[in-house]
């Protein structure tokens, strides 16, 4: 009895030695070619009178790196109106991938939320999701200018998942950067 | 693996009935060892028949017509230990019973088949029998908190860990059924994954214990402990139901177990399960969204021991599972959203049940396989031999889905452990000579840990640790002296991925660490005793505190590990007293834990911006700290029916380094409990009634920017239980009704983790019921 016992439990430990050997710990795996990181916000800005009066600032961060503001300043005109599209990007792959899509996607869970300070200027959102009734998405916008001042706009991407009713409250933040504006 | 195992326990052979003069008598009297007093209301129990009955008012009981045989009697009385008494029986048999009073004294309790603590001088505290039913279906860290010392820190309603002297996770060691449970301890919001219900005991070592149980046990040891495999009969157990009014959760656990006879004789089997399931958790005010849980765990054992009892083998595995939600208000993504939570009177989550569970949830496996031997050399002592094998999966399933139109990557889990461990243990203990006992042991371990993920957390490693030890311990008398000396040597070497070329690289990190402790204990008399003991206790830095790189989401913080942290190193000291008579008992526990290196994740004067916000930075760093405190407990009983009893925790935590406070300390903390025992009343036995109050105070002691917001206020709650047990048809049946925080108070702990989030938990009435047969 003793020695059969010993037999089994021996070769237990082998077995399980042995697979203990495989080492499955060696194979880092990559990451997810699937999974898109959020390295950009990107505000497309036309002179809603004069589209060729257009400009694209962006915030940016590539990971392991500090957060990019260098093509981040907004210079808009006095009492004006624009129409502005938010993106975001993924530009860790070349061609960059676009988050924008994926965030249409699940518009009823987002929102994007500005907040300017300083500056004479107002955002209006003026594309819907399908939530009934309808709330504002803010992936493309209305800014109009007042006069002439500088300051900074706010733009947070909040993800309000089952929690989306109008107000930037609920949820978390995706992204939250600061852009530089002037109005002259 | 668990078809092969469950075969065995399929072949019970038939049940057998010999014919025999069943006409002998067994009776006597029952007393208190102690008092010498007559027991009224004892309970005897014949494991081998189930035959049970009540001592009458004088302590006398009477079992008739019984077979010749020998018999296994269970005594038990409210104020006392179990005991068991093995009796032959081949003529009718006078035999007296003296139960030992002194619920408390470790000494006295001598059950069969249970291991007396390799290092008996550190203060040590058990939970059992009715003290385990009183707080079954909780969570194992809820479950200890009636030991003074002992917190629990959480993460909402169903995420508990136990806290010792006021550290937890990697600085505390549990071991499941004897071996060292092996998950990702590291994590504050990652529970021990073992089912409570698997336990006929929890004995809690309150101190360093290295020396014994290699690194990690800087604050103390929990042990979770089945009974001993070692049936009377060829099918006995029990089942427990346990309902809870909040959260409407249920838990159901089985045991049964058997002998076997015949050809199989010497074979012993044990099966258990255990599910659980709760919705949405309420507090005083508003119900936490998405905290339901659901658990399904079981054990298979099986052993044997030949006829001479030199030599038996063991082999136990256990399955755990559970799915936990994560309360939907505490989903944050930087520091702006976790200001405006707590300015947040309640959370914005809708107030609802329900018993779903959603993204933000936790799913957990854990699978235990043990295989133990023992041999007995004559004269020499015995040999142990314990190999283990552990596999732990944890997913984390985050609320915000990652950006992928990839239908399979939205999926998956954003985070993902795999740890498969290995330990083998020797240990010697030769014959007891010349009052001298001792235990000398080697042990070795493996460890692969498999890091998955779509953000990065921690990074794969392989480590391989060894390590010998020997303690000596000499009896004489009044006195005891122990000493013990340990050498651990510990290989971790950690993979990682170049993010831009994709390729593997690796770090190798070697700690080798000697550890030792010394301890006497003087017994004055038997009312009065004292103990000093001075241990250490080392542990390896974990693998977040050496890689961590990234946002702790729950917490809204960015850490970042530093590779170059040594090994922490603890001296503790612990002074304890004790001092029992019949009516009064007073234990007494000083500590003082000096902790060398000490890791800790140090707040940055700078936050960090990303482009998802603004996070307060945390750098891993060492620095030279001590705890001291004080656990008290005192019991009074003015009449043997009425019993007072006081419980405080005191713990203070000093950086010496910045000379300030260390911070998520437990508060000071008191208990006390009133408890009223009819003792019988009709049918039913050890009837009680016990109103108890708990207080705690607002932790003032905490070093400046460290924490978000202030510690909560102070809370007193109170709590009511009641029960009893009802002998049915050879069967005990027990039962418990009790209510917590009945008068629904609105609080928040300092150590719940989702006080910045919403108050703790509102009233909550559970039944628990327990059927022995």
């Amino acid at each position: 009895m003793k020695k059969i016992t010993g037999v089994l439990v021996l070769s237990l430990v082998l077995v399980f030695v042995y697979n203990s050997c495989k080492k499955e710990e060696k194979t880092v795996s990559p990451p997810d070619p699937e999974n898109e990181f959020l390295t950009t916000v990107q505000l497309i800005i036309t002179n809603a009178s004069d589209p060729t009066d257009k400009q694209t600032v962006a915030v940016k961060q590539m990971p392991d790196e500090d957060i990019d503001y260098s093509d981040a300043t907004i210079n808009l005109k006095k009492n004006t109106v624009y129409d502005v599209s938010v993106k975001f990007l993924d530009e860790t792959t070349n061609p960059a991938g676009d988050i924008t899509k994926d965030i249409y996607d699940r518009r009823n869970y987002h929102l994007i939320c500005f907040n300017v300070s300083g500056a004479k200027l107002t955002v209006e959102r003026t594309d819907k999701d399908t939530n009934t009734p309808a709330l504002e998405i803010g992936l493309e916008d209305k800014f109009t200018t007042g006069d002439a001042s500088s300051g900074s706009l706010n733009v947070q991407l909040r993800h309000q998942p089952n929690a989306k009713n109008g107000s930037c409250e609920p949820g978390s933040s995706d992204a939250d950067v600061d852009f530089p504006v002037n109005i002259n | 693996m668990n078809r092969l195992l469950l075969l065995p326990l399929l072949l019970l052979p038939a049940l057998s009935a010999l014919a025999q003069d069943c006409s002998l008598d067994l009776s006597g009297y029952i007393t208190d060892t102690d008092t010498k007093e007559k027991l009224s209301g004892a309970t005897v129990l014949i494991r081998e028949t189930s035959q049970f009955m009540i001592a009458q008012s004088n302590g006398f009981y009477r079992f008739e017509r019984l077979c010749p045989g020998t018999y296994t009697l269970v005594v038990a009385h409210v104020n006392c230990d179990t005991l068991r008494v093995v009796v032959k029986l081949d003529t009718t048999t006078r035999q007296d019973l003296q139960l030992p009073h002194s619920r408390k004294q470790l000494e006295t309790v001598t059950i069969t088949g249970e291991r007396k603590q390799d290092i008996a001088t550190n203060a040590i505290t058990e939970i059992k029998a009715r003290q385990l039913f009183s707080v079954s279906g909780q969570t194992l860290g809820e479950s200890l908190k009636s030991i003074p010392g002992l917190n629990s820190i959480q993460t909402g309603p169903s995420v508990s860990k136990p806290v010792i002297h006021g550290l937890h996770s990697n600085r505390l060691l549990i071991l499941n059924n004897g071996i060292r449970q092996e998950g990702q301890q590291w994590g504050t919001e990652h529970a021990p994954e073992i089912d409570p219900f698997i336990a006929s005991k929890i004995t809690v070592i309150k101190g360093a214990a290295s020396v014994r149980y290699g690194s990690d046990a800087i604050v103390g040891v929990v042990l979770v402990e089945p009974k001993a495999l070692n049936p009377e009969k060829k099918l006995q157990g029990e089942t427990n139901l346990v309902a809870g009014s909040n959260g409407r959760a249920g838990a159901v656990s089985g045991l049964a177990e058997g002998k076997l006879t015949g050809a199989l004789n010497g074979f012993n089997w044990r099966m258990q399960g255990t599910l659980k399931r709760a919705g949405n958790f309420r507090t005083a005010h508003y119900y936490l969204k998405n905290t339901g849980l659901a658990e399904d765990d079981f054990s298979l054992g099986s052993n044997y021991k030949n006829k001479k009892e030199n030599f038996g083998a063991e082999v136990y595995y256990s399955g755990f599972h559970n799915k936990v939600g994560i309360f939907e208000g505490s989903h944050v993504g930087n520091v702006a959203d976790l200001d405006a939570a707590f300015k947040r009177e309640r959370p914005l989550t809708a107030s609802f049940f329900s018993y779903d569970i959603n993204r933000t949830y936790q799913d957990i496996h854990h699978q235990l396989l043990k295989i133990a031997s023992f041999y007995k050399i004559k004269n020499a002592g015995k040999i142990e031999a314990v190999y283990a094998y552990q596999k732990n999966k944890r997913d984390e399933y985050d609320i915000d889905l990652p950006y992928s139109s990839d239908p399979e990557t939205l999926k998956l889990p954003q985070v993902s452990f795999q740890i498969k461990t290995h330990t083998l243990d020797l240990v010697y203990h030769p014959e007891v000579k010349n009052n001298f006992t001792a235990t000398y042991g080697v042990s070795g371990s493996t460890q692969g840990n498999v890091f998955k993920g779509i953000r990065y957390l921690v990074p794969n490693f392989r480590n391989y640790g060894g390590g010998a030890f020997a303690i000596e311990r000499y009896t004489k008398k009044k006195l005891s002296v122990e000493a013990g000396v340990r050498y651990d040597y510990r290989w971790l070497r950690v993979y990682k991925l170049n993010n831009n070329t994709l390729e593997t690289y690796y770090n190798t990190h070697t700690y080798q660490n000697i550890t030792g402790t010394v301890g006497n204990t003087y017994r004055f008399n038997d009312k009065f005793s004292v103990s000093a003991n001075i241990g250490s206790a080392w542990r390896a830095p974990s693998v977040n505190e050496l890689y961590i790189n990234g946002i702790h989401l729950s917490a809204a913080s960015y850490e970042k590990g530093d590779s170059s942290l040594r090994s922490e190193r603890s001296y503790n000291f612990t002074l304890s007293s004790r001092y029992e008579t019949n009516r009064f008992f007073a234990e007494i526990v000083l500590y003082d834990n000096i902790i060398n290196n000490f890791i800790y994740a140090k707040p940055a004067l700078q936050p960090i911006t990303l482009i998802n916000g603004t996070f307060p930075l945390f750098n891993y760093t060492q620095a030279d700290v001590n705890l001291r405190g004080l656990d008290l407990e005192l019991q009074y009983s003015p009449v043997s029916q009425l019993a007072v009893n006081s419980k405080v925790s005191i713990v203070r935590g000093w950086n010496k380094d910045i000379k300030d406070y260390l911070v998520f300390m437990p508060a000071d903390r008191l208990d006390n409990t009133l408890k009223y025992q009819p003792g019988n009343w009709h049918t039913l036995q050890n009837c009680y009634i016990s109103l108890q109050n708990i207080t705690v105070l607002r932790q003032t002691r905490v070093p400046p920017n460290s924490d978000y917001v202030p510690p909560p206020k102070g809370y007193s709650l109170f709590n009511v239980s009641a029960g009893f047990e009802h002998p049915v048809k050879h069967k005990i049946f027990s039962v418990e009704l009790a209510a917590y925080n009945v008068t629904n108070v609105a609080y928040r702990d300092y150590l719940n983790r989702f006080r910045y989030y919403a108050d703790d938990l509102g009233m909550n009435i559970v039944l628990r019921t327990k059927l022995t047969f």
